[in-house]
């Protein structure tokens, strides 16, 4: 199937005083349509940039190489007016707090009006009947359109977000951390609502976050990101029973739930982007490391079909 | 004159802690656990109620006498980057404690605070003494504020969701580190959470809060093997499992918690309960959220809205719901936008026509063939609305056939009262905190 979107040797570099920072350092992966994908890692691991990214929301003086194909049009190449016709039409996004998002100055309806009418020309009322369409959807009353974003609760404003996102019926959300603010409760509830939206709208979801539970309740695949690669990329299944790469075993078992037995956290911390550790950038932190995974690049290896990491002892940890 | 709503943060909250337990208080944002935490720090003000450290009631005591006994009480809050002055250095805010209660010199303050950081995992602490706040990571920083709290040798600290903020791999790390420095210095701890398995590792007993009270309160290992109140199983089924083959559908509370200016009466869980039952508290207030509800359907909205008039038109009167029927009027909203109208058109006319007195001729009588207009269009919604009182307690009874059974079977009466409909609901039950099976619930399955 011809996937919906592809990245290929994607690439994200932020100039700093030291050095280009390479916060995504050639990333490449496809999103089928209706699939959910999870990106997983540490904080400073480069995941929210490789979001901004395929937004086209990248701060200036970022610069963004490799290609990111969305039904295979090259976004990287696309200029600012034509990105902005693509971004909330065709790829909406979700972010991890709501309330920064929202204009306070604005209800609900001028929010609405104002996502519907950058990309439409449509009647106020058309817009509108959408817009009422798009909350009841989320729960929210349609009564309710007129309040101010500061008169809703967290979870509500989170839900706004995903009507207003949803709104213009894109093909693929973008959700960076969409419930990291959020209760337990109301985080299981907004989950389910990113699973009923592949089940009814068919949409592809790329889910940003630091909690592989949230990955393993929701994705279909899953991509373990550290200092700005992927190191494991699979199907859930197959990466949360049969991890390959150590630093993923590290991330799975450092969840503290309820079936948790003892309490694991991974030694070190993430590396310095300007400068990280050469061959395989783990290294540092890993346990198994040997004097090969200093010197040498690890190969990104398909170990079983659609299973992919980058270690050099991969085969040892199956 | 209108009285100011009241928020009760906190109602009614009792606990002890013995010295050396690590004690939990769980729940959602909004329970009030945070409230709580820092009233017993003094650093919020009790409206009643008292609270005692080491036997020494300190409800009243002045910030004067308060000091010597803030140095035993400290707190870690969950946003180690907010907690540290970014204009101080690591260890000068590691120190400060030491200065600012005059317990040591400047030296042996920055001696006090080397030792701390190396004990706390700051390593190498002369290296990272001079760093500022925005120089570490959210665990270094976090551990610098947990070195801070410890550096007066206090008996009790509040820990204020120290790792919710932080990233999975590294929670484990200060949960041990904390777990550490409670053995070494007998520190006792009153552990603020949102996540109940980060309570389940290091909790001795825990208090499950909603909406300012305890629900749920007992040792840990009792709860979280046999939860009993249902929003603590909620709070457990809420908990996301790593397992992908563990998907499974959770029954999860409805909406979110309501606000506490006006709680819910009876239990105030019983409007999201999956197991609630006629005696948990329904009141009118659920029948108009059960309207609400509704409303998210275009097709139903238009129905209830044409036989029981706008939400406007309804009154909680206690256990009571009032629909008023009859009269319907014009809504207030349509009338200011009419004579808005009207002025705006006057003035129009005036502009046209420089002849004033012909423009307010002209505007005067525009509004007198409106009043009329209005008069006849009011007359005609009062005689539809004429029997209006019988169908909508006739609509309602079909309403109530398909709402919650519970609420359904509180309804005690459903009644036309002239030009209202009256909907009566049993009083309210408010369930106290009572023992089963070794803990204390307040729950009126229990």
């Amino acid at each position: 199937m011809q996937p919906l979107l592809g990245a290929q040797d994607l690439r994200v570099l932020y100039k700093t005083k030291r050095g280009p920072l390479r916060a995504v350092d050639g990333v490449t992966f496809d999103l089928a349509p209706a699939e959910t994908m999870g990106v997983v890692g540490e904080t400073g691991c480069g995941k929210t940039s490789l979001g901004k990214a395929i937004l086209g929301i990248l701060p200036p003086g970022a610069r963004l190489e490799g290609s990111i194909k969305l039904d295979g049009r090259d976004l990287a190449t696309l200029s600012k007016d034509e990105l902005r016709k693509v971004r909330g039409k065709d790829i909406a996004l979700i972010f991890q707090d709501p309330t920064t998002r929202l204009d306070p100055l604005m209800t609900i309806r001028d929010h609405f009006l104002e996502t519907i009418h950058s990309h439409e020309k449509v009647p106020r009322e058309v817009a509108l009947e959408r817009a009422k369409k798009a909350l009841a959807s989320m729960g929210i009353p349609k009564s309710r359109i007129d309040n101010y974003p500061h008169e809703f609760s967290g979870g509500m404003r989170q839900r706004i977000m995903i009507a207003m996102a949803l709104v213009m019926n894109p093909r693929l959300l973008v959700a960076d951390e969409p419930t990291t603010s959020l209760d337990v409760i109301v985080e299981a509830q907004i989950l389910r609502i990113l699973e009923d939206l592949k089940r009814v709208y068919k949409m592809s979801l790329l889910l940003i976050t630091h909690n592989l539970g949230i990955v393993a309740e929701v994705c279909d695949r899953v991509a373990v990101m550290y200092a700005g690669k992927f190191v494991e990329m699979g199907g859930v299944r197959e990466v949360f029973k049969r991890p390959v790469h150590p630093y993923t075993r590290g991330l799975l078992s450092s969840i503290i739930h309820l079936e948790s037995k003892e309490l694991f956290s991974i030694d070190g911390l993430p590396p310095d982007l300007v400068s990280p550790p050469p061959a395989c950038r783990f290294h540092p932190r890993c346990a198994y490391a040997q004097e090969i995974c200093r010197t040498k690049d690890p190969e990104w290896v398909e170990y079983t079909p659609g299973h992919f990491a980058s270690c050099h002892f991969g085969r040892d940890f199956l | 004159m209108r009285e100011r709503p009241v928020v009760h943060a906190v109602d009614g909250v009792t606990f002890t802690l013995p010295p050396g337990e690590i004690f939990g208080l769980v729940g959602e944002s909004g329970c009030g656990k945070t409230t709580v935490g820092r009233t017993v720090l003094r650093l919020a003000e009790p409206t009643s109620g008292s609270i005692r450290f080491e036997g020494k009631d300190i409800t009243h005591l002045k910030e004067a006498e308060l000091r010597p006994i803030r140095r035993q009480m400290q707190i870690i809050f969950q946003d180690p980057h907010a907690s540290l002055n970014p204009a101080m250095t690591i260890g000068q805010s590691i120190a400060d404690p030491l200065i600012v209660h005059e317990l040591a010199s400047e030296e042996d303050a920055r001696k006090a605070a080397l030792e701390i950081m190396t004990e706390v995992g700051l390593s190498p602490a002369e290296q990272l003494y001079g760093k500022y706040p925005a120089d570490l990571s959210g665990g270094q920083k976090q551990r610098a504020v947990i070195a801070r709290a410890v550096i007066l040798r206090p008996k009790f600290i509040v820990a204020d969701e120290p790792v919710a903020m932080l990233d999975m791999s590294i929670r484990a790390r200060i949960l041990e580190l904390m777990l550490e420095l409670k053995d070494k210095y007998d520190l006792t701890y009153l552990f603020i959470t949102h996540d109940l398995a980060t309570a389940k590792f290091i909790c001795d007993r825990i208090a499950i809060m909603y909406l300012g009270r305890i629900v749920e309160f007992g040792d840990a290992k009792a709860i979280f093997n046999d939860p009993k109140h249902p929003y603590t199983q909620a709070l457990l089924a809420a908990i996301p499992s790593p397992d992908p083959d563990a998907r499974r559908l959770k029954t999860l509370p409805k909406g979110e918690v309501p606000d506490a200016v006006n709680p819910p009466k009876g239990c105030r869980f019983h409007p999201r309960c999956p197991v609630a039952t006629p005696t948990c508290g329904w009141e009118p207030q659920d029948m108009l959220d059960l309207l609400d509800q509704r409303a998210l359907d275009e097709e139903v909205s238009r129905r209830d809205e044409a036989v029981l008039g706008p939400r406007s038109r309804m009154q909680v009167e206690e256990q009571r719901l009032r629909i008023r029927t009859g009269g319907i009027g014009i809504p207030r909203k349509a009338r200011t936008g009419l004579s808005l109208f009207v002025v705006l058109a006057s003035f129009v006319y005036a502009l046209m026509i420089p002849l004033v007195g012909v423009a307010v001729l002209m505007a005067g009588s525009f509004g007198l063939l409106l009043t009329d207009a209005l008069a006849r269009w009011e007359s005609t919604r009062i005689t539809r609305a004429q029997g209006g009182a019988a169908r909508a307690r006739a609509y309602l009874e079909d309403v109530l056939q398909g709402a919650p059974q519970p609420l359904a079977n509180t309804v005690t009466r459903l009644a036309v009262d002239g030009d209202d409909v009256l909907l009566e609901f049993a009083p309210a039950e408010d369930p106290e905190l009572r023992m089963s099976a070794g803990r204390e619930v307040r729950c009126v399955l229990y």
